[in-house]
């Protein structure tokens, strides 16, 4: 590290005494994984598409706000109730100087919803898109669509002629067996380019010269290392071999304090962690109580909401730095609605009543499943759920294991009690309702990811005409009407807003978006 | 001697299949790798056909006939994480493997056999004490707590050696090297250590009886 500072300081000196200008900037930083691939349409995740956001660019990107902003496209506009026309810039070239235009966009249409590609599901309300001219577009629907600007914020355009030069215009195919030159090679008309990569080891991006927009960082050279035990990506920050990394884990918030030179951003992510309970079956799979559900009755459920003392849980377990949320959806999310967002108190004594209300004086077992690898000290935060349902007579056994695991379980719909999280990946409350919230219907995928099968007919038909509402106010009513409904039947029990958790050198600044995606248009290097 | 060598090699064989079957067995425990390899919003059919497309829904002993089959013919097939084949993978990490591995058993017999030599000649001395009390270490401390405590105190307290990566490496053909650097070799130092520890340990106990 010394010898590389002395290097670099040498270098810097030289250049300077030949009159040259700007001094190297390079940012150093590291997260716990690595991107698996450098096609955009490889994987649906947030850390890969982050990633890949600073070479390649979609028609509209998010700032550090989260708010959708023109990229590729100008300017959007319906103009009907099932076609989206959007004007693209001009004068942009990808970085091998090919110029875009709307063949690119046409291209990058087909190849998104190609078999290997895991990103069909961010253009499934799209039936075409038809070019006007070179530098207009028009996507038509096959229902009204009024958020389609938020589901394509990460479906990056590619470059048409680079594609078919290098036999790419495929997505690679996991079934075929056969490497794709978009795996390991970058083309976009992003800020960055990728200069070099590795996998699992190094990943080197330099600005991209020719990019249409006016650069506010200042790196010269970004140098990516996945480095995946949290306690070796601590210590390369506290030494200084690193200009920024994340996830820090929690506990070790304490020792970034103290430490010179290096400080803790704990900003709110925009990722909600809740309760889920198993409302369908006749019979819990994993309980003491035989013959019927206690889940199915709505004191039950309230029960268990007032038996938690989530004030406990953000103090003694996320250190403060977690938001208690009533609403299954954060506030960085379209739709959200403060005033339903009160939360109901923590009540243990009304618990226990209604518990014996309901048929259950001294309580009954039930098992509960957890990832502890996946959130933010989930299994910390189960634990602490375990103690708590004890002091109102919920004997809870608890199966906390990694995700892998966790979510090969859960997603068979094999769990009575069970914590998960979730960001709309479009930012928008229709994705909660509709992936969360809506009857699950196993056929259809209709409510995938409502593993205890909450189910209210009337949020179902709420959930379908605010898919289709284009008056902003209507749809908000509409949105505020089914979280009111979730609300009353108790059939989440919303925990918080867990906090994001990146460390980062003082002499840097950066700009921490609310999805955890790290942005290197806003990193300025002291 | 024929039969000797033929039994040895038929015994070895058996050795690294009946490792490979339980490996194999044991991945299939470990969650699902349709999910590891797809998104949240990937539908529920979609992912049913990926499992189907990709032979994982059928029992675990035709899966694991078809994996031994192919590696018996060198066919490790294409990674589901990285989307590349997996012989390039190997490949890419194998010079970092063998470069550690060969440094780690250097510093074991380096550093070893001296101390062994040592220890056994002056029994008594306090320098053997010493030596024996660092062997004891050696073998009681689990490699990976070894690991971090090196990290902590050479790479974040004295901030003398990286704490973690190769440093910069030279291409020589397909073998990347890390000993034509400084920072390379300063990058081995540690987990030189680390690896090499306890068989230091026991090659100074063997030496020394």
């Amino acid at each position: 590290m010394n010898i590389k500072r002395t290097t670099l300081a040498l270098a810097t000196l030289a250049a300077l005494a030949f009159g040259a200008a700007t001094p190297a900037k390079t940012f150093r930083w590291s997260f716990q994984g690595d991107l698996q691939a450098l096609d955009p349409y490889a994987l649906n995740e947030t850390f890969s598409l982050g990633f890949l956001g600073n070479v390649y660019e979609g028609l509209v990107m998010r700032d550090k706000d989260l708010k959708l902003v023109p990229a590729l496209a100008t300017s959007w506009k319906a103009t009907s109730p099932t076609t989206w026309r959007f004007t693209l810039r001009q004068g942009v070239e990808f970085q091998n100087g090919d110029t875009f235009n709307a063949d690119d966009v046409l291209f990058s249409f087909e190849r998104v919803r190609k078999q290997g590609s895991d990103l069909p599901t961010k253009l499934a309300s799209v039936k075409s898109v038809k070019r006007i001219d070179d530098y207009t577009v028009e996507f038509t629907t096959s229902a009204p669509n009024p958020i389609l600007a938020s589901d394509i914020s990460d479906w990056y355009i590619m470059d048409k002629e680079w594609a078919e030069a290098n036999g790419a215009v495929d997505p690679v195919d996991v079934r075929k067996g056969v490497e794709n030159y978009a795996t390991r090679h970058a083309n976009g008309t992003g800020p960055f380019m990728v200069k070099s990569r590795e996998a699992d080891v190094k990943t080197v991006l330099v600005p991209n010269p020719n990019w249409w927009g006016k650069p506010r960082h200042n790196i010269t050279k970004a140098v990516f290392t996945p480095i995946k035990s949290p306690a070796t990506r601590v210590a390369a920050l506290l030494s200084g071999e690193l200009d920024m990394a994340y996830p820090i884990p929690l506990q070790d918030a304490p020792r970034l304090d103290r430490a010179p030179g290096v400080s803790l951003l704990a900003g709110p992510e925009a990722r909600t962690i809740f309760l889920g309970m198993d409302q369908m079956r006749d019979e819990l799979l994993e309980s003491s109580v035989k013959g019927k559900n206690p889940f199915k009755d709505r004191r039950v459920r309230e029960a268990f909401y007032r038996g938690i003392d989530i004030q406990a849980i953000r103090k003694k377990v996320m250190r403060s730095a977690s938001i208690p949320s009533a609403l299954m959806v954060a506030p960085q999310i379209n739709g959200f609605d403060p005033k339903l967002n009160k939360r109901p108190g923590y009540d243990p004594k009304r618990a226990r009543k209604l518990l014996a209300e309901a048929g259950y004086p001294k309580g009954f077992e039930v098992g509960m499943d957890c990832p502890n690898n996946r959130y933010v000290n989930d299994e910390r935060i189960c634990q602490a759920v375990v103690g708590m349902l004890a002091k109102i007579g919920v004997k809870v056994k608890l199966l906390a294991q990694p995700k892998s695991k966790y979510f090969s379980k859960v997603l068979k719909y094999d769990t009575s009690f069970y914590l998960l999280g979730w960001t709309p990946s479009t930012f928008d409350s229709h994705n909660a309702l509709s992936n969360l919230m809506v009857c699950l219907d196993k056929k259809s995928s209709k409510g995938k990811f409502n593993l205890g099968g909450y189910c209210n007919p009337r949020v179902d038909a709420l959930t379908t005409k605010i898919q289709s509402e284009v008056d902003q106010a209507k749809r908000q009513a509409m949105i505020s009407e089914a979280f009111k409904l979730v609300q009353d039947d108790w059939g989440y029990i919303p925990l918080h807003q867990q906090p994001l958790s990146w460390g980062k050198k003082d002499s840097v600044e950066l700009a921490q978006r609310p999805d955890n995606v790290f942005d290197l248009r806003y990193v300025h290097v002291k | 001697m024929l039969a000797f060598i033929i039994r040895r090699i038929v015994q070895s064989v058996a050795v690294m299949l009946t490792v490979a079957l339980v490996a194999f067995v044991l991945f299939n425990y470990v969650g699902d790798p349709i999910n590891n390899m797809v998104g949240q919003d990937t539908s529920i059919s979609d992912r049913a056909k990926l499992k189907h497309d990709l032979g994982l829904d059928d029992p675990v002993y035709v899966q694991f006939a078809r994996f031994a089959w192919r590696a018996a013919h060198g066919e490790f097939g294409i990674s589901y994480k990285h989307l590349r084949p997996v012989s390039k993978l190997i490949e890419e990490r194998l010079p970092a493997t063998l470069e550690l591995s060969f440094m780690a058993g250097l510093f074991a017999l380096v550093v070893g056999v001296p101390m062994g030599v040592y220890t056994g000649i002056h029994r008594d001395g306090w320098l053997s004490k010493v030596f024996l009390t660092i062997s004891l270490i050696g073998i009681s401390l689990p490699t990976f707590l070894i690991g971090i405590l090196l990290i902590l105190f050479f790479a974040v307290i004295l901030g003398w050696l990286p704490s973690f990566g190769r440093g910069e490496v030279v291409h020589i053909g397909a073998w990347s090297t890390g000993f034509l650097t400084v920072s390379g070799w300063r990058a081995l130092i540690l987990p030189s250590i680390t690896l090499g520890l306890f068989q230091m340990t026991l090659i100074m106990r063997l030496v020394r009886s």
